[in-house]
């Protein structure tokens, strides 16, 4: 082979190798990208008191207070007020986990670009232009129908190779605020003070569902469905009427409700703890795209779907 | 030595229990006066939010009293699935929220 050749054959070889590695740390980039935006997002959720529960709460211990006749309660409207405080608090966690998704979104947005087919595009036209200028003067001794034939295609992945590097250094600022928050939120006291301020909030807020359920407000009619469905069995019509009149259908629909309205307050350590490892794990995903090693989504998919499982546990029961 | 999310953690369950207890009255009754038991119920949580709210600030305290609140809180749990009696039940409600008062002082 001459040198001329082997140096073209290097340096393809390398193009095709750096190819290689740069569109893999993209896809790890881009699928990082996506659960890490998950992840920091059910970590908001588990640690602040969003304007939605805490409107929830109002509601519901201002119906309360309003059911028991005691609407004018020092102690109800004290309450309130506690919770907007620690609410005001809590914000401050708020803002950095809603930095961290905004984070992962420009990751995301960084890793799913298409610079090589920008990069590839642009010069393909400019190299076009360009040789059709050369093919049109006269004595050009042009035989390429393309002189930028094979420059184009390291230009392509040089532009890859340059957003790849892009990618890890975001990964590597990312993971830096990940050194630094999880700690924080990890610390036991904090969470625990977190934890039990979100069991207190979601017990007052399905209090106010328990006992309108206990009214008979609400149907029992979607539990009665899931009873019979193993069966093929639907309820009969106007099921509650008859419910009413059976004091042990009734006891058995409402130890159902007071059951799943617990299983939300119990729900709420395990949500945040879930949150807490799902950050974790990012961590560790990040130190893998860093070093060029293929990244374990599998383990990551799995936290975020108990941790999604978690979360769908918080949300109080519905009722027709 | 009981810290300052130990003695929180009294503070909620006693809150916890509260609820329960009138939850447990509407749904054995729900047409009833549950003026007396909301005031208690809303008192208990009051004072755990009060708590929490503290030591979310940064400022948590600590006290010996928590052993009496976890007692009182236990023995309400326990006497609850029984209970029948509204009376009754304000009666220990009214103890645990004095505890609950007296615990949240050392807090303030």
């Amino acid at each position: 082979m001459r040198p001329g050749n082997l140096s073209v054959a290097i340096v393809l070889t390398a193009a095709v190798l750096v190819s290689a590695c740069s569109s893999a740390t993209l896809s790890n980039g881009a699928a990082l990208a996506k659960t890490g935006q998950a992840a920091a997002t059910q970590m908001e959720q588990a640690a602040t008191l969003s304007a939605a529960t805490y409107t929830a709460l109002k509601n519901a211990v201002t119906f309360d207070a309003g059911f028991a006749n005691d609407i004018d309660d020092p102690d109800t409207q004290d309450f309130l007020k506690q919770e907007a405080q620690i609410q005001t608090a809590l914000s401050a966690y708020g803002t950095m986990l809603e930095k961290l998704g905004n984070a992962y979104v420009a990751l995301g947005a960084l890793s799913s670009y298409d610079a090589n087919g920008t990069f590839s595009s642009a010069t393909s036209s400019l190299c076009g232009a360009a040789s059709n200028l050369v093919a049109s003067m006269p004595k050009s001794g042009s035989t390429s129908t393309n002189i930028c034939q094979g420059a184009s295609f390291g230009i392509g992945q040089i532009a890859s190779a340059f957003q790849a590097h892009q990618v890890v250094d975001a990964s590597n600022e990312i993971e830096a605020v990940l050194n630094a928050v999880i700690p924080v939120l990890s610390d036991p006291d904090r969470r625990n003070l977190i934890v039990l301020n979100g069991q207190l909030v979601q017990r007052q807020i399905v209090s106010a569902a328990k006992d309108l359920y206990a009214s008979g407000i609400f149907s029992c009619g979607p539990l009665l469905t899931q009873l019979g469905a193993p069966l093929n069995l639907a309820p009969v019509s106007g099921a509650d009427g008859i419910v009413a009149k059976h004091a042990n259908v009734q006891r058995g629909c409402l130890a159902v409700v007071s059951g799943t309205a617990q299983d939300s307050v119990n729900a709420v350590g395990p949500a945040y703890d879930k949150s807490v490892a799902a950050l974790s794990a990012l961590r560790d995903q990040h130190e893998k795209l860093k070093a060029g090693v293929p990244l374990d989504l599998d383990t990551i998919n799995m936290i975020l779907a108990n941790l999604q499982g978690a979360a769908a546990k918080l949300q109080p029961p519905k009722g027709k | 030595m009981a810290t300052a999310t130990d003695v929180i953690a009294s503070l909620k369950q006693a809150a916890d229990a509260a609820s329960n207890a009138y939850d447990a009255a509407v749904a054995a009754n729900p047409d009833g006066d549950f003026k007396a038991l909301h005031k208690a119920k809303m008192a208990a949580a009051d004072a755990a939010a009060a708590a929490i709210g503290k030591a979310l600030t940064g400022d948590p305290a600590v006290t010996a009293a928590q052993k009496n609140l976890d007692a009182a809180t236990a023995d309400l749990n326990s006497k609850l699935a029984t209970l029948k009696d509204l009376a009754t039940w304000l009666g220990l409600l009214n103890n645990l929220v004095s505890l609950a008062t007296t615990l949240s002082r050392f807090l303030a």
